[in-house]
């Protein structure tokens, strides 16, 4: 045994080296932890390309955050950049419920977001629910955050809705064809109104929200028609041939981009609609796609789209001005142009980042609350008042959906779209075939 | 009050999707005639053929109606290999079998096809013809001239098919094969020959179906199932391996389907088909012609 110096001396050592050791574990374990974001969408399976779509815009977002130096977050005292894990949800439910499985136990993300379709993230939310986990889902659903019948659900209170339900869209529907249309088609009469649109609740909750606004509003609009067809049909010709008897004078097709460019390559070509009597559209912004305006060709010339983001047009105002920056990265990087979907994708990592930030914890439940007072300017997707921020008692963002009328642009050999509703967004308008 | 030009033009969208699915059954109730085995990946032979008649148009350029018959062949070589390697080996052993090895056919057919094509075309892809966009305009509608050539088409390979089946020898091997299959071999038939020929033919109308499909509508790697399904309710209609029946039963089938989605919605056109078909199994169980007639 040594002297009780030498004793001293090497415990002062000891303690020393384990003071050392805790802190370089503890300084490393703060560089190694990233804010874990899981993407929860389509790779696989019949949507995979918009799935796609979104990874790629995800993947640009996170590059633009991790670049600016992470995400300050003062619990942890430190700024951390963001990591995207992804769950595969095989464009079916069975998958949506292994893929959040995977996100939420594996993976351990903090927050889960995107996807496409509805049904795909309907199928997580038990799970999610379960685990208390923020989720900002961008398919189109209003029942993210509602029940069944339309209210808000307390037991859905980690959800954030960021995507313009079929409700918002329905309704711009009528705003636009009251404000556009009628006075051209049918100025002393009710215009009416013949809707073909796909048999989901996707495609009942946009006709909804139409017959909603309609009755809410008394709007002169006159339901003609409310066909429905399967999800994935392509033969419409017995039906449009049924709607061109009824003569209505707008013809409202609703459905994805490849019913909706099959619905109107059948109703000009095959059925023979005159546009001079039956306006076609607006169609749906979830067919605003680049392989829209190449497969479509010059049978969609004056057609009209409703739109949140748009493929090639730009609305006018400087809160747009960040679009044209984002495609020229998104198609440098990728050499394709995004669809609407990929740009959500995009602006949810935005939010969640945020969100992260008001919390200032990766704690979950703080998050939520992050979320639900979280207050930003506008991303990409327009929003009315220019500010994100999820309304208390639906948890939606409320989107300023715009409309488009396409026109066919000899240079491109293709159609182009012009922004012609609302006013305040518009940069042409309307023009009567 | 229904005008009649609007019924015409009903019956005519029923003719046209119901010459599809004559096609479609006309292979099946072949391969099923002969060998008496159920392909159930018979409508993934028809997207099969759909896409490869689309990439040589996207691709090369060819001339859609020209690329068919280049498909037909490479799918009904196709449909050879299939038979050769696949369902030969299963002969004789349980049906269960057969079953299974069809439906590992659909999936690796629909996802090959979907890893090759669904990243650049996304959900959907579709032939265009030099013949698109004109029409012969008849007042009340448009007809296509794509309409006009795929009924030619149709009516032509079919006219084909019987002159090949019932006025050459090769023809009556097949028909005595599908007959009595022990006869034949007796009389000297190489009955192996005759499975493998008629599975390509098969595979072949497969082709064709898929690539007029894909003229006149949008297709998927996965919108071949609902066409297959059709095609087999076609087969039961008309009768098991007759191929008059497949005829009938396809046209009558498209028919009912295009005045179903007229008169009760997009939502009844497959069940209201199906209906007729039990209806007509009730009525008549060995099906609107004779199995083999």
């Amino acid at each position: 045994m040594g002297s009780p110096g030498k004793k001293i001396f090497a415990i002062g050592v000891a303690v020393l080296a384990v003071l050392i050791t805790l802190g370089a574990f503890g300084s490393a374990a703060a560089q190694a932890k990233t804010i874990r974001l899981g993407l929860l969408t389509s790779m696989t399976g019949p949507a995979a390309a918009t799935g796609e779509d979104q990874k790629r815009a995800v993947t640009l977002a996170t590059e633009e955050l991790n670049a600016a130096g992470g995400v300050t977050v003062k619990e942890l005292n430190a700024k951390l950049k963001l990591e995207v894990l992804i769950g595969d949800d095989q464009t079916s439910r069975e998958g949506a419920v292994s893929g959040v499985t995977k996100l939420i136990i594996e993976d351990k993300v903090n927050i889960v977001f995107g996807g496409l379709g509805s049904a795909f993230g309907m199928a997580a939310l038990p799970l999610i629910r379960e685990h208390v986990v923020p989720y900002i889902p961008t398919p189109s659903t209003p029942l993210f955050t509602r029940t069944n019948d339309l209210g808000p659900d307390p037991s859905k209170f980690m959800v954030f809705h960021y995507q313009t339900t079929g409700l918002m869209f329905g309704a711009a529907v009528a705003d636009f064809l009251v404000k556009d249309i009628k006075p051209i088609m049918a100025p002393d009469k009710a215009l009416r109104v013949a809707w073909l649109y796909q048999d989901s609740p996707f495609g009942a909750e946009v006709f909804r929200g139409f017959t909603d606004r309609v009755k809410e509003g008394n709007l002169p609009l006159e339901t003609a028609a409310g066909e429905r067809f399967k999800v994935s049909e392509t033969d419409y010709r017995a039906q449009l041939t049924k709607i061109k008897a009824m003569s209505p004078h707008v013809l409202v097709p609703m459905g994805f981009r490849g019913e909706t460019v099959a619905m109107l390559q059948q109703a000009v070509l095959d059925v023979a609609f005159d546009m001079k009597k039956t306006h076609l559209g607006p169609v749906c912004a979830c067919a605003d796609d680049p392989l829209y305006y190449k497969d479509l060709g010059r049978i969609g010339q004056f057609t009209t789209m409703m739109s949140l983001y748009s493929t090639y047009a730009t609305p006018k105002g400087a809160a747009f001005a960040k679009w044209a920056a984002f495609r020229r990265n998104y198609e440098k990087k990728f050499g394709v142009l995004p669809g609407l979907l990929g740009v959500s994708a995009y602006d949810a990592v935005y939010v969640a980042a945020r969100a992260v930030e008001t919390a200032g914890s990766l704690d979950k439940k703080k998050i939520i609350d992050g979320l639900g007072k979280l207050e930003m300017d506008q991303m990409l997707l327009p929003v009315k008042g220019g500010k994100i921020k999820f309304d208390p008692k639906y948890r939606e963002v409320p989107f300023h959906v715009f409309a488009q009328q396409m026109l066919w642009d000899d240079k491109a050999k293709e159609l182009r779209p012009v922004i012609v509703w609302p006013p305040d967004l518009a940069d042409a308008k309307y023009r009567n075939p | 009050m229904l005008e009649p030009a609007v019924l015409l033009q009903i019956l005519l969208w029923g003719v046209i999707i119901g010459s599809v699915y004559m096609l479609l059954a006309t292979g099946l109730t072949l391969i099923f005639g002969v060998m008496k085995v159920v392909n159930f990946a018979h409508g993934e032979l028809m997207m099969t053929g759909a896409f490869l008649t689309f990439l040589l148009w996207h691709a090369l350029g060819l001339n859609p109606y020209l690329g068919i018959f280049v498909s037909m062949a490479a799918v009904g070589l196709v449909g050879v290999v299939i038979e050769r390697v696949g369902f030969r080996p299963l002969r004789g052993s349980a049906k269960i079998n057969e079953i299974f090895f069809s439906i590992a056919l659909i999936l690796i057919l629909q996802n090959g096809l979907a890893r090759i094509f669904v990243p650049t075309f996304r959900e959907y892809a579709q032939i265009r013809t030099p013949y698109a966009t004109a029409v012969i305009d008849l007042g009340f509608l448009n007809l296509r001239y794509d309409f006009v050539i795929l009924l030619l088409l149709t009516w032509a390979i079919m006219l084909g098919l019987y002159v090949f089946l019932f006025r050459t020898g090769f023809g009556r091997e097949v028909r005595g094969t599908s007959q009595n299959r022990v006869a034949s071999m007796l009389m000297g038939v190489n009955v192996q020959r005759i499975d493998m020929l008629s599975f390509g033919i098969g595979s072949a109308l497969a082709a064709l179906a898929g690539s007029l499909y894909g003229i006149i509508n949008p297709f998927s790697p996965y919108a071949g199932t609902m066409p297959a399904i059709k095609a087999f309710a076609v087969i039961i209609l008309g009768g098991l391996g007759s191929v008059p029946g497949a005829v009938v039963g396809g046209l009558l089938y498209g028919i009912v389907e295009s005045f179903a989605t007229f008169f009760l919605g997009g939502s009844w056109r497959d069940a209201f088909a199906f209906v007729l078909l039990i209806l007509v199994l009730l009525i008549r169980p060995e099906g609107i012609f004779r199995e083999g007639a």
